[in-house]
């Protein structure tokens, strides 16, 4: 039988204890994203500069 | 009914645990002083998601029956702790650190919160977080649903990120020892800001099942805590091998000091450049001494450097690529524009136009980091920085603010996999300051070991905030 779902297990009673959520703020202006456009772009540079032989295959995913 | 004085709340988890055996206090009379500071003081630092006493309480009271049998079942066992709001709690609100995410409910408990409940540990709450863990880079330290993360050495200045809630609510001693979580920076990050021990495993072994993904190749969950010790006990018991985490390595770390390799035989590498210009001024003679410290443990200390890489540009673009399919859909929506941060909301839109290539570039020169890191720990066996250049800067100051150039030595031992643990190792501005050893895959024992002697040798790691 399924447990009995109260406001205690949903975890609203726990609710209060929460900050006060930080509002929604406007979409980010066209500048953020130009920066964050510019980062990408420089990051890209920045990787071009290694040296990165032809036959290497990336890393694997999972393992260290 | 015990009375705790203020002591209680800064000792070590296995003096708290042999106050329970010797039955100064009962797990339930610890628990339920350690949930009420926590609720006390946690919104302070803006450092506490959700209360979890009434579940705390009732797991307490499990583990007083089991140590009056002694039936002990782990360095952990009756002893508080909590965790970040990035692992799944069953039943409770796993928001984070995110708006969009703030009435997420899971069926189940992470991995790790499973383990931890089996071996007897008591999880009090859940501690606040930078919103997503910081993908897509944020710009302001008030990138997150509670708020920013304060500092309780000065709570005008940050905790660190993105486990904010993880470091402070250590540090305040809210909480014994919490768990953290690092993609690139985010314990040791916060454990320097905060003067706490952070130790960021090697990658795959500790389960990340029921965290929150924000990069599969770097995802990693760790223990803050009040010491190196401290941190080994509790790895003892959170790693471990987990068939439902792809990246799950199959090991464990057992704590076991007695084995550990005699300073005397330990070759640290490190580069007096990252003890120089990488610092800031205010910072220089605390690290200066923290060199001299460590030279002091007998260690033969080696000069020489990380390999040179792209290591912040490859580290950005992997998140980049993969934290944008994990969040597609949250752009998709239009429910990233709740996110607190404009800068990272830009960001995260941003991982929708990133080219394959670049993301394969960086995937193929992180086989080349990782051989390099493989080959620099021929020659050493454990590699010492500043964990970072100086103390916790302003809540109010953009994290874009140009400062020490540093050593690139948090995206490099990320994106190699490696484990670090920062240890606290003065004070500059009145800010807790740290250094980091970084050592090669599954070389924790050797990182707890040169901690532990590190933190016979100091005391930096047993100072105190005075509290508001």
């Amino acid at each position: 039988m399924p447990a009995k779902v109260t406001r205690r297990r949903l975890g609203l009673l726990a609710a209060p204890l929460m900050a006060k959520p930080v509002p929604a703020q406007e979409p980010p202006a066209a500048d953020d994203l130009e920066i964050q456009r510019q980062n990408q772009r420089r990051a890209r540079e920045s990787m071009a500069k290694a040296a990165l032989p032809r036959h290497i295959e990336p890393a694997t995913v999972f393992k260290a | 009914m015990a009375n705790f004085d203020a002591d209680i709340f800064f000792s070590s988890v296995s003096e708290l645990q042999a106050g329970i055996k010797a039955r100064q206090y009962s797990s339930v009379e610890l628990t339920r002083a350690f949930c009420d500071r926590l609720e006390r003081l946690g919104p302070r630092f803006n450092a506490l998601a959700v209360s979890l006493k009434h579940e705390a309480l009732r797991q307490a009271h499990d583990a007083d029956g089991d140590i009056l049998r002694d039936r002990v079942r782990s360095p952990l066992a009756g002893v508080p702790y909590a965790v970040k709001d990035l692992l799944a709690v069953a039943k409770h609100p796993t928001t984070w650190g995110a708006r969009p995410f703030a009435g997420q409910v899971f069926d189940e408990d992470a991995f790790v919160v499973k383990k931890l409940a089996r071996a007897g540990a008591v999880l009090i709450g859940k501690l606040s977080m930078v919103e997503l863990a910081g993908g897509g880079g944020y710009r302001f330290a008030a990138a997150s649903l509670q708020g920013p993360g304060l500092n309780p050495w000065d709570t005008t200045r940050w905790s660190g990120g993105s486990s904010s809630g993880s470091g402070s609510a250590v540090a305040a001693g809210l909480v014994p020892w919490a768990v953290g979580t690092e993609t690139s920076g985010s314990i040791l990050t916060p454990a320097a800001f905060c003067g706490v021990t952070g130790l960021r495993p090697t990658y795959g072994l500790v389960s990340r099942t029921g965290a929150m993904a924000l990069s599969w190749t770097l995802d990693k969950i760790g223990p803050m805590a009040r010491s190196a010790e401290d941190c080994g006990r509790i790895l003892h018991v959170m790693s471990g091998a987990d068939g439902d985490d792809p990246g799950s390595a199959g090991k464990r770390f057992f704590h076991n000091p007695q084995f550990a390799p005699p300073m005397g035989e330990l070759r640290v590498g490190y580069n007096p450049a990252d003890f120089d210009t990488g610092v800031t001024p205010e910072a220089r003679p605390a690290f200066d001494a923290a060199l001299q410290a460590v030279r002091g443990l007998g260690v033969k200390m080696v000069e020489t450097k990380l390999p040179d890489f792209p290591y912040g540009a490859m580290v950005s673009t992997i998140i980049a690529g993969e934290m944008g399919s994990i969040f597609e859909d949250l752009v998709a929506s239009g429910d990233v524009d709740k996110l607190a941060d404009k800068r990272q909301i830009a960001g995260i839109k941003m991982t929708q136009e990133l080219p394959a290539k670049d993301y394969l570039r960086a995937m193929r020169l992180r086989r080349l980091v990782q051989q390099a890191f493989r080959e620099m720990f021929y020659d050493i066996d454990l590699f010492l920085t500043p964990a970072r250049g100086g103390p916790a800067g302003k809540i109010s100051e953009p994290l874009d603010t140009p400062g020490p150039s540093g050593s690139p030595v948090i995206p490099a031992g990320n994106l190699a996999g490696l484990p670090a643990i920062s240890l606290p190792c003065g004070f500059a501005q009145n800010m807790p300051v740290a250094i980091s050893f970084l050592g090669p895959a599954f070389g924790e024992h050797r990182l707890v070991a040169a901690g532990m002697a590190f933190q016979s040798a100091t005391d930096w790691h047993k100072r105190r905030p005075k509290l508001p």
